[in-house]
């Protein structure tokens, strides 16, 4: 046993060094590597581009210090790359900050911060929180002279910054993605869809699948084409088609008059409804689990629920992972993916240690090394493990650790292959990134009072509102609600900084 | 010796004696310490934050002079509004009842009945137990309802009302048992007024022909009506400040919030407050005992006698 250990221990030194020597050998601020990838950079709205020349940041203190970083989730995997961290600093001692429960993580962030003890590194949830109140350390300067910057992916580079100051990095990137099942089509005679399938064939799929004869329904969704469809069509930079300075809200529209008309013609399962009960006896079954839809539309987190639990597999359903379909004019690969950032306290007295403690704890390639090979290892209190499959895919662009990443996934599902290939361009939902995109949805979408029906995306549900008709008023009031932020923003930050 | 007693009178326009104001600030002195020591400053940095913009940077809190721009916008937040207008409703509805009910308890355990300490005990436990997260968890779990009470029948025939004014009375039926749990205090208030009432009074009246219920009405309601106001303007204060109170839920998001914050959540606080204070004021005016009307009776009576 001890001698297994020994084993596993020096495989991971030798896989790390590999590593090293395979992802550090650009990052010493190479010219043609950083001007290519600055070019992706700086196509992007908010984006600043980075003085030429050679990279360099300033060297790290010798003294003694702390440093707090706080998470929400997944604590253990963070404590372990804490400990990683500190071997490679010790002088460094990391402190990680366990809030847990995403409904009082921000709320206990902020009553860290009213004691004027905010953690240096602090994951968020939310962006109005940290921006009213001024929470966020500009980093810019140690951005532009980073020579690793080009680890993190490009479709990340320009969520770096809010108006031109780089203030934050993607702490956790959670693909969505749709669960097939193919026991299903192959109950119906239906042919799986090809793995690089189109947007138009899912959408077909949507409408074709449901056999009320049988109890099949077509599919169950968490979030589905109505936030898709802006990006994978369109290539927007988040939902409801965000360009990075207004909504454009043709699609939203059109799969939001979709979506309910799907809904009233019964090809979803709607649990919690008496014909959901009298079909599968519990009237809050889960639909995904249920082997009763073709398709389930949800986000990585889900899979390793279908992987842990053998009871969904004895009862046939076969879930095959593919990857949201692109348009077919589509130009990039990008992909909606639930994001956690990560940020750095304007408070904190160790920037610079606290800069590097924020990559290693987001992109760093070295870091996820270390995560790809503790992943698989989590236990939880019962002595069970956590992760059969990860839920958060790399957010930085390595090939060895991707290629790491990928020998924690079933090897003979060829599935994941084109899963992986597909997730490399993830953009965020719009809570986490767009300025003023919390109050907008929750003034408008949920709550928006139209002719009496509060909750503008109920409406349309309810068939009283032709989602079209919506689309001048949300896109004005969406762009009210951002430049009312943006302002907030520069209220607490100043003015943007000189392009 | 006439301007002697002018000048007495001068400096005790109130008739109390030096003693008197003496004993009255003695027995206010706990209050006024408290007060001064912990209220004062954080009512003034309160209604100060509610005229700001207030940012909680990790070096400080920042201010933003706004002025009372946080007063303008509660005004025309639609949902700040449907909550208030709603615990108007609601409190409206639910004094009364909870009042009466305590009382009824109240006369109820203040008979000779067997097990009396353990039935009185019982109806104060909630005031002990259900408090707080308790209650919370309590409601959640659907504890708070009377299962028998279909309140989406009766929100169906109140449904010729607006929302606002429905939603109020539908929600009084489902809260039945919440309304009993509220009363352990103002059934305590009132044991210890029907108590204070002398058993003398009661014979008399019996001797003298009085039914049960003439009793009640010329005995035991104008000794426990001072008790009446009091519990009312308990039961005001205590639904305003109640976990279950939405407006008090709508604050703590307002405080909590990213985009509101605590700026907006103080002068949220205060207009809530004056409206408390307005509520109370009704009580006031409604309940208030009418002294004078008693010496005027007495002077009638007398100078019938004379």
């Amino acid at each position: 046993m001890k001698r297994c250990k020994m084993v596993t221990i020096l495989l991971a030194l030798a896989v790390t060094l590999g590593l090293l020597a395979a992802c550090a050998g650009n990052g010493n601020g190479n010219g043609g590597g950083v001007t290519a990838n600055l070019e992706v950079a700086t196509q992007q709205p908010g984006a600043v581009a980075a003085p030429q020349g050679e990279r360099q940041l300033p060297p790290m203190t010798t003294d003694n210090i702390t440093l707090t970083f706080s998470i929400w989730h997944y604590v253990d995997i963070a404590e372990y790359l804490a400990e990683r961290f500190m071997e490679r600093h010790p002088n460094i001692r990391v402190e990680v900050l366990h809030f847990p429960g995403a409904g009082y993580y921000m709320d206990t962030l902020l009553a860290y911060a009213a004691a004027g003890e905010l953690p240096d590194v602090f994951t968020f949830l939310d962006l109005t929180l940290p921006v009213n109140n001024g929470w966020f350390f500009d980093f810019t300067h140690f951005w532009h002279n980073d020579p690793d910057y080009h680890y993190l992916l490009e479709s990340m580079q320009h969520l770096v910054y809010i108006d031109g100051r780089a203030m934050k990095l993607p702490e956790a990137i959670l693909p969505q993605l749709v669960a097939v099942d193919r026991n299903v089509f192959n109950m119906l005679n239906v042919p799986m869809p090809r793995f690089d399938w189109y947007w138009d064939e899912m959408i077909d799929l949507m409408s074709s699948m449901t056999r009320p004869d049988l109890g099949i329904f077509s599919f169950n969704q968490f979030l589905g084409p109505v936030t898709w469809g802006p990006v994978v069509l369109n290539d927007a930079l988040s939902e409801f088609g965000w360009d990075g300075e207004r909504y454009n809200m043709y699609e939203w529209a059109r799969y939001m008059n979709f979506e309910a008309e799907m809904e009233r013609l019964g090809h979803r399962a709607m649990y919690g409804s008496d014909e959901w009960e009298a079909l599968t006896g519990d009237r809050y079954l889960w639909p995904g689990i249920s082997g009763r839809i073709a398709m389930q539309f949800d986000a990585s987190w889900t899979w390793n629920n279908y992987w842990v639990r053998d009871f969904i597999r004895d009862q046939g359903i076969d879930m095959v992972p593919y990857a949201i379909p692109m348009g077919r004019d589509s130009v990039t690969n990008r992909r909606p993916a639930f994001t956690d950032f990560a940020a750095i306290s304007a408070g904190t007295p160790h920037p610079r240690e606290a800069y590097e403690l924020l990559k290693w704890m987001t992109f760093s390639p070295e870091a996820w090394h270390y995560r790809n090979y503790m992943t698989p290892q989590l236990l939880n209190a019962a002595g069970d493990v956590i992760f059969h499959i990860p839920n958060r895919f790399p957010a930085t662009n390595c090939p060895d650790v991707w290629a790491d990443f990928r020998q924690l996934f079933p090897l003979d599902e060829p599935a994941w292959d084109y899963l992986m290939a597909a997730s490399k361009e993830p953009v965020p939902l719009g809570g986490r990134h767009i300025l003023g995109f919390g109050e907008w949805h929750r003034d408008e979408h949920a709550y928006g009072d139209w002719n009496g029906v509060i909750g503008i995306g109920n409406a349309i549900r309810a068939g009283v509102l032709d989602a079209f008709d919506a689309v001048h008023r949300m896109e004005e009031t969406g762009r009210a609600a951002y430049e009312a932020a943006l302002s907030r923003f520069r209220l607490m930050f100043g003015p943007p900084p000189a392009r | 010796m006439d301007k002697k007693i002018k000048e007495k009178r001068r400096w005790k326009p109130s008739g109390r004696t030096l003693r008197n104001w003496v004993y009255a600030y003695i027995f206010l002195a706990p209050w006024l310490i408290g007060f001064f020591l912990l209220v004062a400053y954080t009512l003034e940095r309160s209604f100060y934050f509610s005229r700001q913009i207030v940012a909680i940077t990790p070096v400080g809190m920042v201010f933003i002079p706004h002025g009372f721009t946080n007063y303008a916008d509660l005004m025309q937040h639609t949902f700040f509004i449907q909550n208030l207008v709603s615990f108007v409703i609601q409190s409206a509805l639910q004094i009364p009842v909870i009042v009466s009910f305590a009382l009824i308890i109240a006369i109820l355990l203040n008979g000779k009945i067997r097990a009396r300490g353990m039935f009185r005990a019982i109806f104060f436990l909630p005031v002990i137990i259900a408090t707080g997260p308790v209650m919370n968890e309590l409601t959640g779990i659907g504890a708070a309802t009377v299962p028998a009470v279909n309140t989406a029948a009766i929100a169906g025939a109140l449904s010729f009302l607006p929302p606002m004014v429905q939603s109020p009375v539908v929600s009084l039926f489902g809260q039945l048992i919440m309304i009993l749990w509220n009363s352990g205090i103002q059934i305590l208030i009132f044991l210890a007024a029907l108590q204070k009432i002398s058993v003398e009074q009661y014979e008399a009246a019996k001797i003298d022909g009085a039914s049960g219920w003439e009793c009640f009405w010329k005995i035991t309601a104008p000794a426990i009506k001072p008790m009446v106001f009091l519990n009312a303007i308990y039961t005001v204060v205590w639904l305003a400040t109640s976990g279950q109170n939405p407006v008090i839920d709508q604050i703590a998001f307002f405080m909590h919030s990213g985009f509101y914050g605590y700026g907006f959540a103080s002068a949220a606080a205060f207009i809530y407050s004056g409206l408390v204070l307005l509520l109370l004021l009704v009580c006031f005016l409604i309940l208030r005992t009418r002294k004078e009307k008693v010496p005027k009776l007495v002077k009638r009576l007398d100078k019938r006698n004379w």
